[in-house]
């Protein structure tokens, strides 16, 4: 009989659970409002997404801030479009960067396509991670972090693997009301704008690149 | 007449009851009015000489602190430089970071001597700089409060009722500590810091109640405001 109960309530509970468990799909938009504060460098650069970068999407459950921190789950999931908001932002940063950028749709022959190519950029997202930092006093307030690594591989005019750089972005915000016009990106926009920052600066800095760019820039380039 | 005798014998009484009451609440004042004490300290090399027309601009650091974004800086020492002098121009950080980027995100923000002049020698920065008329950046370098705790409040409940009895004290320290940066001469000008402490007190008859909380973070943030602004407002 007891054991009758508890499962008529664990199962009313699951209902319930079910039943009120709600999923959001942000719209997030990473794009700079200014071109980037860089050196363009004078060479045609091709751009490769793979689908499955343009289609990455990561669904996570928010997890809020009980009394003295303590953690509560309350059955609400937001859906992350890392993938396609990154390629907005990519197109962005590649093009204040290089004289010319081109996207390319099949990284297997990207010179046959566009000839005038000195190199090639392909983008993987290593990782996405979201959550949220709750304080330890008793009227406990929220923080959203976000977490997100890039691998960029740069290939050269005949193909070959010049460079593979790893960018992390970190991002916290803190919860803040909002009930009309309200841009919600939950940390996610500056983690991404932050790792595509740390692309910017350390690009040039990394020895094979820098050999790399002195050879095309004595080739003449072809901005 | 029975009545009046009464009342009369109490009166004694009663006066030594105020008396008693009067010199706690005073001695309560005395020891609440030297509960926050704040100490500023401003090493500035070449301080104040904001023309007209120059702005400053205030930054959260992630590499130092956490617990601060831009908003929380601007609230904390923002405020206080602009009710201190109010002719002082300011830039709003959001669009200080916009023009910057991909310079000063948080994986980004320089912090050596070296880290800076390499940022500023480059001639896109400096034009971003120009054209935002941006001289002066105050930039967090430290920040935090820290929270001890003494005593003890016991609390008990059944089924007559429930309550609590004690005291409990604690120390609380914040400390807020900038750098500014000349943007225009690509120099660095000085550290501004400042500390507050102060003790906080919670007695329990019943229910715990604090009578006492030190406001140490906002003691800080109004001290350094006000002293930033006085540094670097003034004209050459």
């Amino acid at each position: 009989m007891k054991t009758k109960g508890f499962m008529v309530l664990l199962i009313a509970l699951n209902l319930f659970a079910a039943g009120c468990s709600v999923e959001r799909s942000l719209k997030l938009d990473a794009r700079l409002p200014l071109p980037p504060a860089v050196k363009q460098v004078p060479l045609h650069i091709g751009v490769y997404y793979s689908p499955e970068f343009i289609d990455y999407t990561k669904k996570i459950e928010f997890i809020g801030c009980g009394p003295s921190g303590r953690r509560d789950s309350y059955g609400i999931f937001f859906i992350f479009p890392v993938g396609a908001a990154s390629r907005d932002l990519f197109d962005q940063v590649a093009a204040g960067m290089f004289a010319a950028v081109t996207r390319v749709a099949d990284p297997s022959q990207p010179f046959r396509d566009a000839s005038s190519l000195d190199g090639l950029l392909e983008l993987r997202i290593e990782s996405f991670d979201w959550g949220t930092m709750c304080t330890k006093d008793y009227f406990s307030t929220l923080k959203f972090t976000a977490n997100v690594r890039y691998v960029i591989d740069l290939y050269n005019s005949g193909g070959s693997s010049v460079a593979s750089m790893r960018v992390e972005g970190l991002g916290i915000e803190k919860l803040k009301p909002c009930l009309v016009d309200c841009k919600e990106s939950l940390a996610v926009e500056r983690a991404m704008q932050d790792a595509m920052a740390k692309f910017m600066i350390e690009f040039n800095e990394q020895p094979e690149v820098k050999e790399w760019l002195s050879t095309r820039k004595a080739a003449g380039g072809n901005p | 007449m029975a009545f009046d005798s009464q009342g009369s014998g109490r009166q004694p009484m009663m006066r030594s009851f105020r008396a008693l009451m009067t010199s706690l609440l005073a001695l309560l004042l005395l020891y609440l009015g030297a509960c926050t004490t704040v100490q500023v300290q401003s090493a500035l090399k070449s301080p104040g000489n904001l023309s007209s027309g120059e702005n400053v601009v205030l930054l959260s650091n992630f590499g130092s602190t956490r617990d601060f974004d831009d908003s929380d800086v601007d609230n904390c020492i923002g405020s206080s430089m602009r009710q201190a002098n109010p002719e002082l121009g300011f830039v709003p950080a959001r669009l200080f970071r916009e023009n910057l980027f991909p310079y000063f995100m948080p994986g980004t923000t320089p912090h050596t001597l070296e880290d800076y002049k390499n940022v500023l020698n480059k001639a896109e920065v400096q034009q971003r700089i120009t054209s935002l008329r941006v001289r002066y950046l105050v930039i967090l370098t430290k920040g935090g409060t820290n929270t001890d705790w003494h005593g003890g409040i016991f609390c008990g409940a059944g089924y007559g009722g429930g309550g609590c009895l004690g005291l409990s004290w604690w120390d609380r320290r914040s400390e807020l500590d900038f750098a500014v940066w000349d943007l225009q001469n690509k120099s660095f000008s000085g550290n501004v810091q400042a500390s507050a402490a102060g003790k906080g007190i919670m007695p329990a008859f019943g229910l715990p109640i604090p009578i006492y909380s030190p406001a140490t973070e906002s003691a800080v943030c109004k001290e350094l405001g006000a002293r930033l602004a006085e540094l670097l407002g003034r004209q050459e």
